[in-house]
């Protein structure tokens, strides 16, 4: 593969946000310049850009700057656990069904279907109802509830090897089923399924961020860019800043993943160009 | 099963594959999902093959010679009858056990070298993997099996650290090759094994074939549409035709008087310069589809010597032509 | 003697475009076929034969064009004609038939209106006498119940239907040359050897020229009347039929005929080890300035790796590209 190709638009600028946000997240406490909870001071309440405060103020006197800086911690974060989690039941269930077949298959293929025509966010509203506020709740709800992409996609590549001669010789060779499924078919699917997550963490992340703006996800003090967006509404007027750098913060991180996905679909499968054009 | 009598030179070697009246039929939705058809690929196939033998499977599309060789395998459940190897009855549901134990009596060349390879394991992990699972060796041991067996089958050792789309058609049949032999099997069901390789470099593939045939003792399954490479490489020959076998016999036999008139047209139609093209021979019609076999004799409508008991009555009994030559044909009965 | 050629080729230069640059897929190709005869073009994958008889159809496409020599149609170059000019001879003066029919045929038109198209196009007909005479073409191929067959779609044939259909189609306008394209490699012995003898007794009663392509030295050896052999992009010989086999001039045409397994050589030989051309076919990057079977020859002399050989005649009246024997 030639380094010219790691070059290309999307991979490039998709890579260099992320490399930036990851880079934000890991030296957080270096970077911020206030405490992003504990420094909050009245007399600071709603101060523009400028000075000390490199993002302005918000409305409980907290630097907005050191906020999106640790922001990025709980974004990042939230999002990769999450799509882990998706990535993992999404794939497992997709494999089998497409290598068992019969009544398995169906009743994968159904819930399938059942996922795909509930809105996740919705889903995921009713699980936190039932479960409570906080993290951990929002991690079972977020990661259990995006799978359905990711199984369909692993079905349907394991269908379409199945029949290749490889996999019948690991069967006349005696191997399992699982050993099958597992370290013959998955490596040569596993191509389309590392783009589907990569863009399913800025889903997450989105995801998380809807949640937190609702009031269900993490909950505040904690600077998750979600509820700043929602505490920022009643002063949008007249502190805008306060919407705007969490906002962008947020357009910046799902857009670099959309990117990044977007560029390694293209390298593993460049035929995908031309369809597309 | 055939009794070997003394005549044949097959006489006292123990039989590797046993097949009795084996089936393999499918059910089939045609329509819009109501009428239930049939689909009898293997349709009462009997035959046997003995150690260090290589037996030559021909017929054309629809004739089930590939089901045939999945059903040995395994890789497809028979509908009946029964299926021995090297002793044991196997005919039965397919426990893990059994399929290592499969495993290690017959083995399988595929048809296409580029679709037969992982490509996403080196080709050390293709060969070895196979001894890991059966735990042959240690890990030392394993690794000097897997070079010998390269340079076994002309290739250098350092091959191992290779993946697949290094290689070349011609060489990645050797490797397949390899890892049909590396555990040692006693029978080696060959699909088609060079007609997805140039023509220059199949002599190659044939004569590795053969010599390696003959230095391991091992017996082939050669499945084939070329009957070139059949009448070179086996020692005996079964022609099929929809599912069922027409003639048997030894390759000299099959070639020089064969009897069934299919058999007849097969050999009339191979694309020789010394072949004679001769119009009597000549076939008509279409393959009939598996689903829809002809009463009777399944190849009656395309015979040209075909008789009333042939359309309407039973399918013909196998006649003997000699201890070792066998035809099913009406046209051969009270001979 | 031209006059009665209705197609010759002359050092015929097929140039791929690849990675910026040119490579010479096919080189100083010369090949004559007089009025009806049954010519054969034998290799390998990647031989060149297809592309050569893409260039003649003029559907040479890509990254791929004729960047020397000349295509003598019924005496005129037809090498570099735009497409509008050969859009008027294909199908009409010079038909093609290819490996898949399935592919070749329109999955959504039926057989008789795709027959039916030729008479349309190039004859001028209504689309009900094109029908008649599409029911005629489906008898004269031997498609059993034609005037019922004539509303089927490509899916409700079998593959030696199919294959028929592709015949009727290229023979409807009675075309002056037809290629073959591997047409009976992907069909079974038995049919093959129907569908052959159906496409010989057609273009003998029209008066067709042939141009088989395959890779099956013995299919064509068998029912043609010469065959040219070709290697990585070479001619590297032509002969009369019946002489391939017993005397082949070319290191690599002697190579191949030793290699297969041939009917009654076991009576002879016993299972004695097939003689083996060492090596493989060489990419198309990897063809050098000489001879480009060299590499693989036995009988390889030092003047074959400077520079590829000239074409030379032969006594039994064809020719070769070898620098052995003079």
């Amino acid at each position: 593969m030639k380094l010219l190709q790691l070059l290309r638009p999307n991979l490039f600028v998709g890579g260099l946000i992320l490399v930036i946000m990851v880079f934000v997240a890991l030296f957080a406490p270096l970077i911020a310049t206030h405490d992003p909870v504990l420094d909050a001071n009245l007399i600071y309440a709603e101060e523009p850009p400028g000075g000390a405060f490199l993002m302005g103020t918000d409305e409980q006197g907290r630097d907005i700057f050191s906020r999106v800086i640790y922001g990025a911690r709980i974004s990042l974060t939230i999002g990769l656990v999450v799509q882990l989690m998706n990535t993992c039941i999404g794939v497992t269930l997709g494999l089998s069904a497409g290598y068992f077949g019969g009544w398995w298959d169906e009743f994968v293929q159904g819930l399938t279907n059942l996922m795909l025509s509930i809105p996740t966010v919705v889903f995921a509203l009713a699980l936190m109802a039932v479960l409570g506020p906080g993290v951990t709740s929002l991690l079972i709800a977020l990661g259990m509830t995006d799978w359905a992409y990711s199984c369909r996609i692993s079905r349907a590549q394991v269908l379409s090897q199945k029949s290749r001669s490889y996999v019948q010789a690991a069967q006349t060779m005696g191997y399992g089923r699982f050993h099958i499924m597992f370290r013959e078919l998955l490596p040569n699917i596993a191509g389309p399924l590392v783009v589907i997550a990569t863009m399913g963490i800025g889903s997450a992340i989105m995801a998380e961020a809807s949640l937190s703006f609702l009031g269900l996800g993490v909950v505040p003090p904690a600077p998750s860019w979600g509820s700043m967006l929602s505490h920022a509404r009643e002063q949008l007027m007249v502190s805008p800043w306060i919407a705007i750098f969490p906002g962008a913060a947020l357009f910046l991180t799902v857009l670099g993943f959309n990117l990044l996905g977007d560029g390694l679909r293209d390298l593993i499968d460049p035929q995908g160009k031309a369809r597309r054009a | 099963m055939a009794d070997v009598t003394m005549e044949d030179p097959r006489f006292g070697r123990p039989d590797i594959l046993g097949i009795e009246d084996l089936k393999v039929h499918y059910p089939v939705r045609q329509g819009f999902g109501f009428r239930r058809g049939l689909l009898k690929a293997v349709d009462g196939v009997t035959l046997d093959l003995k150690a260090g033998e290589c037996l030559g499977l021909v017929g054309e599309s629809g004739c089930g010679k590939s089901t045939l060789a999945q059903a040995i395998l395994g890789l497809v459940p028979a509908s009946g009858g029964r299926i021995v190897l090297d002793g044991q009855d196997i005919s039965g549901a397919s426990h893990q056990s059994q399929r290592l134990d499969r495993a290690r009596i017959v083995q399988m060349v595929f048809q296409d070298p580029f679709a037969s390879l992982n490509p996403r394991h080196t080709v050390g992990q293709s060969l070895g993997g196979p001894l890991k699972l059966h735990g042959i060796g240690n890990a030392a041991e394993r690794e000097d099996r897997v070079a010998e067996m390269l340079r076994k089958v002309g290739l250098r050792p350092d091959a191992a650290k290779r993946y697949p789309h290094e290689f070349s058609g011609g060489q990645r049949q050797r490797i397949c090759i390899a890892r049909a032999l590396i555990v040692e099997p006693k029978l080696v069901v060959c699909d088609e094994p060079v007609s997805a390789l140039d023509v220059s470099i199949r002599a190659q593939i044939i004569n590795l074939l053969l010599e390696l045939k003959n230095e391991l003792g091992v017996a082939l399954l050669m499945i084939s549409h070329d009957l070139g490479v059949v009448e070179h490489m086996c020692d005996r020959i079964a022609v099929m035709y929809l599912g069922r076998i027409v003639e048997q016999g030894g390759w000299n036999e099959i070639f020089s008087a064969p009897a069934h008139p299919y058999t007849r047209s097969l050999i009339a139609s191979i694309p020789d310069p010394m072949n004679p093209v001769s119009g009597s021979i000549r076939l008509h019609g279409e393959i009939p589809s598996a689903l829809d076999p002809p009463p009777g004799c399944a190849f009656n409508p395309r015979c040209s010597q075909a008789m009333a008991v042939c359309r309407a009555g039973t399918v013909p009994e196998f006649s003997a032509l000699s201890p070792t030559h066998q035809a099913r044909c009406h046209l051969l009965q009270g001979l | 003697m031209s006059e009665d050629l209705i197609l010759n080729i002359e050092d015929l230069r097929i140039s791929l475009s690849a990675n910026g640059e040119d490579y010479p897929a096919v080189e100083g190709l010369n090949l004559s076929i007089a009025r009806g005869e049954v010519v054969g073009l034998v290799g390998e994958s990647g031989c060149g034969k297809s592309l050569t008889a893409l260039s003649v159809a003029g559907l040479l496409g890509g990254p791929l064009r004729v960047t020397g020599g000349q295509i003598r149609f019924d005496g005129n170059d037809i090498a570099r004609l735009p497409n509008r000019n050969m859009r008027m001879l294909r199908g009409n003066r010079i038909a093609m038939i290819f490996q898949e029919p399935m592919t070749a045929l329109n999955p959504l038109m039926t057989i008789g209106d795709q027959i039916g198209e030729m008479f349309v196009l190039h004859r001028g007909m209504s689309r009900r006498a094109a029908r008649k005479r599409a029911i005629e073409c489906l008898e004269q191929v031997q498609v059993p119940g034609a005037s019922r067959r004539v509303n089927d779609f490509p899916h409700q044939l079998s593959g030696g239907m199919r294959q028929r259909v592709m015949i009727a189609i290229a023979l409807a306008c009675d075309p002056d040359l037809l290629i073959a394209d591997e047409a009976t490699t992907a069909l079974d012995v038995t049919i093959q050897a129907e569908i052959i003898e159906l496409i010989l007794d057609l273009c003998r009663a029209r008066g067709t020229a042939v141009l088989m392509i395959s890779h099956d030295l013995g299919l064509v050896a068998r029912v043609c009347q010469r065959v040219a052999v070709m290697y990585a992009g070479h001619l590297v010989e032509e002969q009369p039929a019946e002489k391939i086999f017993s005397d082949p001039q070319h290191p690599y045409t002697r190579g191949l005929v030793a290699s297969l397994p041939r009917l009654g050589r076991r009576l002879v030989a016993g299972q004695a080890k097939l003689a083996e051309i060492p090596g493989v076919v060489p990419p198309i990057v990897e063809y050098g300035k000489g001879c480009r079977f060299a590499p693989r020859c036995a009988e390889v002399m030092p003047q074959c790796l400077t520079a590829a050989p000239e074409t030379t005649p032969l006594s039994s009246g064809g020719r070769k590209r070898c620098y052995l024997n003079g």
